[in-house]
């Protein structure tokens, strides 16, 4: 069985998106606390369903990062290599 | 009776209404911690052992224990109807001459549950000879005699109570509190209705058919006021109770338009009662429809109370907490992606009812264990409960009787507007 390697630098920029993402996550929480008018401790009592939209976000970008990277893969393949 | 009574009475007696909460209400708190056995005994006699008579001997022997009364005796001039009560009472004493019961030792209280037309004589006797009533709605079917009733209750002080068991129906009572605190507005419409189903005659012997008029007689004028008397009376109660007041005026409408059986008394009637303030109280009853059952709608500027069927509405519901910011996001993104996209949107609506459940008037309404599963729950049990408290203490609650007095007067007063196509008034010499 072959180990599978996760690098520092793989973590590091796997954290970077997590707290790019729970960001935007608190931004859209922001906004809708300013549109309907509630309290702001939402910010804070609504953390959970914060991290759950989060750790949805991060999905959505593995999902569009694999895809990138697949197409990318694809890509390189079909082009005509120069000897 | 003066300009100056009737303002007394306008003042004291159904102003009472509120007085009389507490009584009743009252023995609703003093079911629950009932103990049994503590009262002085109350004896009680039934008049006319029919159909309610029957109904009304099984609530006072519900009661024989836990609120110390006794049955003692019935009478009626009906041979089937004293067999059938004494299926329920064996022991009890029978006559066949109500005068001759009034004489029995020891009687406390006789319950009228004869015809209409035979309520004032049993009643004003017994009243004459220091016994206390409890007289089955209408009180009569005469202005005349209605007054005279009321004419002895108040000379003798004697207890003179009236069947009327919404007076005794704690939900009619939490409903009463909520319009009288204001909680429903300013009350400017009453809507009340009764329908059934049903040609409303009982079997008669096919071998006596002479006792047509005895047995049905609801059907006819002599005996009875029909739906007047029978149904509207309890509705016609309870508007007043609403209003604090006494109508000023009755307008009307009758006719006998499906049960054409030789029935004297309308099928199918509307009338219109006007108060002072300008209230209208607008009611019907028919029978032969009964999509619609039995309800009285009280309508305030701040929500209505369906009164029978224990529910209240709010004209502006009460608002729900708003939902959390990021939830309601949420949920306008969904409405928004999944929602109908509407192509335009009408400049005219029909103003449909409001299709909303409502609140209960009262949620629960406990009784104690003891209570008969057969009991309507329609203040039935109370009201005669409230009858020996009465005779206990030698007079009747607050402002009670005036309640049923006037509701009797203008039923007939209804029927008079009906008869006459006239708009009726109350002739001052019938207050009280
Ligand atoms: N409060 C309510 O909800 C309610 C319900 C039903 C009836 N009622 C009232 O109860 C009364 C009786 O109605 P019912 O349906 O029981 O009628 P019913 O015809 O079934 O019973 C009347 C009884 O009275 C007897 N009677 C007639 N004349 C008599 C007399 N002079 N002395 C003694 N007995 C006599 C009859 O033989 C009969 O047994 C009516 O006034 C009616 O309006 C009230």
């Amino acid at each position: 069985m072959r180990d599978i390697i996760i690098s520092g630098k793989r973590i590091k920029t796997e954290l970077y998106f997590l707290l790019i993402v729970w960001g935007v996550a608190n931004l859209i929480n922001a906004f809708a606390i300013w549109k309907y008018e509630t309290s702001w401790v939402e910010m804070i009592t609504f953390q959970p369903l914060i991290l759950m939209l989060t750790f949805f976000f991060y999905l959505l970008t593995v999902v569009i990062r694999v895809f990138i990277s697949l197409v990318s893969f694809l890509v390189s393949r079909v082009k005509p290599k120069n000897t | 009776m003066s300009e100056l009574s009737r303002r007394n009475f306008l003042k004291n007696g159904l102003l009472a209404g509120t007085v009389m909460l507490s009584p009743a209400a009252l023995l609703n708190t003093k079911l629950s911690a009932q103990t049994g056995g503590k009262k002085e005994k109350v004896r009680l006699a039934v008049v006319g052992a029919g159909s309610r008579g029957q109904y009304l001997m099984q609530c006072v022997l519900a009661l024989q224990e836990h609120e110390n009364m006794e049955l003692v005796a019935i009478c009626d001039v009906y041979e089937p109807s004293i067999q059938s009560a004494l299926l329920l009472a064996p022991g009890v004493k029978v006559f066949r001459d109500y005068r001759a019961l009034l004489e029995m030792k020891d009687l406390d209280g006789i319950i009228v549950a004869t015809p209409l037309h035979e309520h004032a004589a049993p009643t004003i006797d017994a009243l004459n000879n220091g016994i206390h009533v409890f007289c089955e709605k209408a009180m009569a079917l005469t202005l005349e005699d209605t007054y005279a009733m009321a004419e002895a209750h108040l000379r003798t002080g004697n207890v003179l109570q009236i069947g009327h068991q919404r007076l005794f129906d704690p939900r009619f009572l939490k409903g009463m509190n909520y319009v009288h605190s204001g909680e429903i507005g300013k009350v400017t419409q009453m809507r009340a209705f009764w329908h059934r189903h049903n040609n409303w005659r009982r079997p008669v012997p096919s071998d006596q058919p002479e006792l047509e008029r005895f047995i049905n007689w609801r059907l006819y004028r002599d005996y009875s006021l029909g739906l007047m008397t029978e149904l509207a009376s309890h509705h016609i109660q309870v508007a007043n109770w609403v209003k604090k007041a006494l109508p000023k005026v009755v307008r009307g409408a009758g006719s006998i338009s499906y049960w054409k059986d030789g029935r004297e008394v309308e099928d199918n009637v509307a009338l219109i009662y006007s108060y002072e303030d300008g209230t209208q109280f607008i009611y019907d009853s028919m029978i032969q429809n009964r999509k619609y059952g039995l309800e009285i709608q009280v309508l305030g500027d701040k929500g209505t109370l369906e009164l029978e069927n224990n529910r209240k509405f709010y004209e502006e519901p009460p608002v729900p907490p708003k939902p959390p910011g990021i939830v309601q996001l949420i949920q306008d993104l969904e409405s928004n992606v999944f929602g109908k996209i509407p192509l335009g949107s009408s400049s005219w609506e029909p103003e449909l009812a409001i299709q909303e459940r409502g609140y209960p008037i009262l949620a629960n309404n406990p009784r104690p264990d003891w209570w008969p599963a057969w009991e309507w729950r329609d203040g039935s049990l109370e009201q005669v409960i409230g009858f020996a408290d009465a005779i206990r203490e030698g007079k009747a609650i607050p402002g009670m009787f005036e309640q049923c007095y006037y509701g009797s007067i203008w039923t007939i007063l209804g029927q008079m507007a009906i008869d006459s196509g006239q708009a009726v008034t109350m002739p001052d010499k019938y207050l009280i």
